[in-house]
């Protein structure tokens, strides 16, 4: 190993030697606080390791890795994410009576696998990465026992995630049996010679899997349930860091193997995109249980996104598609983050499925809560100066480029509706009624630094966008 | 420029904070803030009044940029020529006329009121500065936020719904606006090989073809709904209705220009061809407008629903004078906006009076008001007499110069449309009659008549209308540059 590889791989090595010295410490002696500790550092020394990476651009790693600046930011917005939802839990374990280590050590574990996925180039490094993410979640999901809807959430998304990985294990195979190649690139070079129908098979074999982890309609079923019954940071991990990973993978193997370049992929990605964003909305006016709210909207999101990568697989601006597709990303993940960690630290430790009531007058109540709550959903809902606003920016600027009207017609719909619930419950936060007062919890200052932290880079990125756009035209 | 709305942005945020030294403090800051907004304003464009420079195709009489997102080429770009210092204002003074409105209904959290009012015209005067087509769409939004949050906190019993009805027009219309900007901005790339957005760069690579007029359809949309015209101005009843005083104020006072602002501007500017096109279809919803408006204002038993459809009924009129496409109508189109602005405004402010005082917006409960309340009464017949188009105030001589310029066009037209000046006398003299004539009908024991601040306000709105109408020349010569400029363009 040569040390541009390790210190391209750092940041995993760092992390998985910390999972070692957590599990250690956890068998050795159980204190919450111990454990907390080193998990945060565990995630800062990554965050850290990060860095002299930075300057080293393109490093083949191994025949399984790859570090580049896809990578190296997107496990710099996993890291952040999960610092986010560790800092989160501090109180809220206690609150559940859940301190015991392996919370926090599955989030560690977790973290790896979506770490794993941003880096692999290899059919066995994604899968690798994805099966040590989702056995991960499956556990965390169910973490509260004495939950009947966290146990059933859990063994819901184990089944059925079981089931897609089934799927896309298939795909793989058959791209295997028509190339002879797993490494995403070799892929791209034996396509040529391919059968196309083996291949067109398999890629929407892949794309099938792909969508029920994204939860793109009609693979969407499992999320509401699942988003309901899992404990709030827990949710929030997971509408934010399994997808961020899964998205940037799939970015990277359209750009090697060239699959989502075809006409079968492109119309199968389409209606997809389009239904997810016309029916994640319409099912989501429904919705009075937030988070079933938020997973409605979580699916339209990754509607919208979708129209990225449709156009970053299918034409030659494909630079502006990854980078409208990076941008979205960070903007649903700081936004779907900041809108959990309000929901958490709502809710605290009685309320695990708070509706709309529940939430009347926050903004009075609770006015830094609210505001983050407030903003989480304007840039949602994609009002200016928030990330949603530019991300909305991006894919209508893409798709004007790429002229893909459809895919355009269904953003405008979709975020047409998608405004009145979103507004519904804005009116709510800031209704004058204080019905739905729960009792006052103190939340801690290192909860609150990830509040405050979450509100500044939502707004960070609407209303001073220029740095990160430039970033990302230099990186990407 | 960039200074006024930072001021108001930033009084925004020190009048709600200074609700923590006493519920009064509110409305005293945002009047401080809004004065040092004027002060501002006043200072930097009284030297250059009559220095307009640019090119033949615009004519700014102050343009500043500082770079913003520099990957897109957007930068904060903001320029200012004759329309829009008329229009900017406008705004400064209907703000502080809200602020004086809503200084004593407004009771809970009274200083995120007053910052929500101060942010929502740092908004619109930020849309009527912006030339970077991009910073243009980010104000037309950042005015809808606040707004929203002034209906739906403090408005009256249906809130919810007229709020969220607001909101989504707006919305949806804005993001098809958004559609139209980026449209022209990729064509622009596609032909340059750079981004931009800003007004003048479009100004030199003008769209043409199908794509021209989809772009176009996209702006006239979202100017249309803010107007509002006739099919798509549903919202507007509701949201005059439900908004408390002060919001009715800035929203017909202010927010519905930036419609018109928009149309004048960018819509017929950049896409003459596709604009003109159209423009008969646009003369005749705008006729249509100015007929439904009339005639459902006069079958309403709400004051304050009366007054919103007169102003569908008076902004049909600055639709028709855009799109009679020649200077004369042009200028007449403009002065109806700021003329509209004041007498509307005095309207809801008497409407928000009565309901304070009667808890209801019902003419069944009004009746005789004039003798309880005498000065409210000749203020009211002032404006409502102003609206109806008295010779000698500014709206008969918008209206006229309208009227003038679309009889050189389409004279049957002209005819139709000035049917509307005998229905608004009718449903403006009823709504007189029945308010403030006849028995006594209220047993109320709360029927102060108007404080002295408030007559202030009064007597401010109704010198601007007298000089308009009796010597409109200073604000004619004021936009004439510009609206010769957009005749350049426009050829026509």
């Amino acid at each position: 190993m040569t040390s541009t590889i390790f210190h391209g791989l750092l940041p995993l090595i760092v992390l998985g030697a910390a999972i070692v010295i957590v599990m250690l410490q956890i068998a050795w002696r159980r204190h919450a606080g111990i454990t907390q500790g080193l998990a945060l550092l565990a995630l800062i020394m990554a965050m850290v390791a990060l860095s002299p990476s930075w300057a080293l651009g393109h490093v083949e790693a191994t025949p399984l890795f790859v570090v580049d600046g896809l990578s190296r930011l997107i496990s710099l917005v996993l890291l952040l994410g999960a610092l986010v939802t560790l800092l989160l839990t501090d109180r809220w374990l206690r609150w559940q009576n859940l301190e015991s280590g392996e919370f926090t050590l599955l989030l560690l574990l977790a973290t790896l696998g979506t770490l794993v996925m941003v880096h692999a180039q290899h059919a066995a490094s994604f899968i690798l990465g994805l099966e040590l993410l989702g056995v991960s979640v499956y556990t965390l999901i169910a973490y509260p026992q004495r939950h009947g809807t966290s146990v059933e959430a859990g063994l819901k998304y184990l089944v059925l995630s079981s089931a897609s990985t089934g799927m896309l294990l298939f795909g793989m195979a058959l791209i295997y049996a028509a190339t002879g190649a797993l490494a995403f690139v070799e892929v791209g070079k034996q396509l040529a010679d391919a059968d196309t129908v083996l291949t067109s098979a398999a890629t929407v074999l892949v794309v099938a899997g792909v969508a029920f982890k994204l939860s793109l309609v009609p693979f969407h079923m499992w999320t509401p349930d699942v988003y309901e019954g899992a404990p709030t940071p827990v949710t929030g991990f997971l509408a934010t860091a399994s997808k961020v990973a899964l998205i940037a993978v799939i970015i990277r193997w359209f750009a090697a193997t060239g699959l989502g370049d075809g006409s079968v992929v492109n119309t199968a990605l389409s209606s997809l995109a389009i239904a997810s964003m016309v029916i994640g909305n319409v099912l989501a006016l429904y919705q009075d249980n937030l988070k079933r709210l938020l997973a409605y909207s979580s699916i339209a999101h990754m509607g919208y996104l979708l129209i990225a990568l449709v156009i970053f697989g299918g034409s030659s601006t494909g630079d502006l598609a990854v980078q409208a597709a990076v941008w979205y990303l960070l903007a649903y993940t700081v936004a779907t983050l900041a809108a959990f960690a309000a929901l958490t630290l709502v809710a605290g430790g009685g309320n695990e499925a708070p509706v709309r009531q529940d939430l009347a007058g926050l903004l009075w109540r609770r006015p830094i809560l609210g505001l983050l709550f407030m903003v989480a959903l304007l840039s949602l809902a994609g009002v200016p100066l928030t990330a949603g606003f530019m991300g909305k920016f991006y894919l209508v600027t893409v798709s004007v480029t790429a002229q893909a009207w459809y895919l355009l017609a269904a953003l405008v719909l979709g975020s047409a509706v998608s405004v009145f619930y979103y507004l519904r419950l804005i009116y709510t936060l800031a209704s004058k009624d204080d019905a739905g007062s729960t009792a006052q919890l103190d939340v801690s200052w290192l909860s609150g630094v990830a509040v405050v932290g979450l509100l500044v880079g939502i707004l960070m990125l609407g209303v001073l966008p220029g740095g990160v756009a430039a970033l990302l035209v230099r990186i990407l | 420029m960039s200074q006024l709305i930072l001021i108001l942005l930033l009084g925004g945020a020190v009048a709600g904070w200074s609700e923590r030294l006493g519920r009064q403090f509110p409305p005293c800051v945002a009047l401080i803030v809004l004065s040092a907004a004027s002060l501002e304003f006043l200072s930097s464009v009284a030297p250059v009044l009559d220095q307009a420079t640019g090119t033949a195709q615009v004519t700014w009489l102050l343009e500043e940029r500082t770079e913003w997102i520099s990957r897109f080429g957007i930068g904060f770009h903001l320029a200012m020529d004759g329309m829009s210092v008329l229009l900017v204002a406008l705004t400064l003074l209907l703000g502080c006329v809200a602020v004086v409105s809503s200084w004593n209904e407004i009771q809970h959290k009274p200083g995120f009121f007053q910052a929500n009012l101060l942010w929502t015209l740092a908004g619109t005067v930020g849309v009527f500065l912006a030339i970077d087509l991009f910073l243009f769409f980010v104000f037309w939004e950042v005015m809808l936020v606040p707004m929203y949050l002034l209906i739906a906190i403090w408005g009256h019993e249906d809130r919810a719904r007229a709020a969220l009805k607001f909101f989504i027009f707006t919305q949806a219309s804005g993001l098809l606006m958004l559609l139209a900007i980026l449209v022209t901005a990729v064509a622009y790339h596609q032909q340059t090989g750079e981004w931009s957005f800003l007004y003048t760069d479009w100004l030199q690579h003008p769209l043409t073809g199908s794509l021209a007029t989809w772009a176009f359809f996209g702006f006239l949309l979202a100017f249309l709904v803010k107007l509002p015209a006739f099919p798509v101005h549903s919202w507007l009843p509701d949201a005059h209705t439900q908004a408390p005083t002060a919001g009715s104020v800035i929203l017909a006072g202010v927010l519905l220009k930036t419609g018109a602002y928009g149309l004048l501007r960018f819509g017929v500017a950049l896409f003459p061809a596709a604009a003109q096109d159209y423009a008969d279809a646009m003369l005749i919803v705008g006729v249509a407008g100015i007929l439904y408006g009339a005639v459902l204002a006069l079958g309403q038993e709400d004051f304050k629903r009366l007054v919103a459809y007169s102003s569908v009924s008076h902004m049909g009129f600055v639709l028709l004078g855009i799109f009679a496409w020649n200077p004369m109508a042009w200028s007449g189109a403009v002065l109806q906006m700021v003329a509209h602005g004041l007498s509307t405004a005095a309207l809801f402010m008497v409407a928000g009076a009565l309901q304070q005082r009667l808890h209801s917006r019902q003419f069944s409960d009004m009746g005789g008001l004039w003798k309880a309340m005498p000065r409210m009464g000749a203020v009211a017949m002032f404006f409502v007499i102003a609206s109806v188009g008295m010779p000698g105030l500014g709206n008969f001589m918008a209206e006229f110069m309208i009227l003038a310029g679309l009889f050189k066009v389409w004279p049957l037209l002209c005819g139709v449309a000035a049917v509307a000046l005998v229905t608004g006398a009718v449903y403006g003299l009823w709504l007189l009659q029945r308010a403030f004539h006849g028995p006594l009908a209220s047993t109320s024991q709360n029927l102060v008549d108007l404080h002295a601040r408030d007559m202030t306000a009064f007597a401010v709105l109704a010198l601007g209308l007298l000089w308009l109408g009796l010597y409109p020349q200073p604000f004619i010569d004021l936009m004439t540059p510009t609206l010769n400029a957009i005749a350049k363009l426009a050829g026509g």
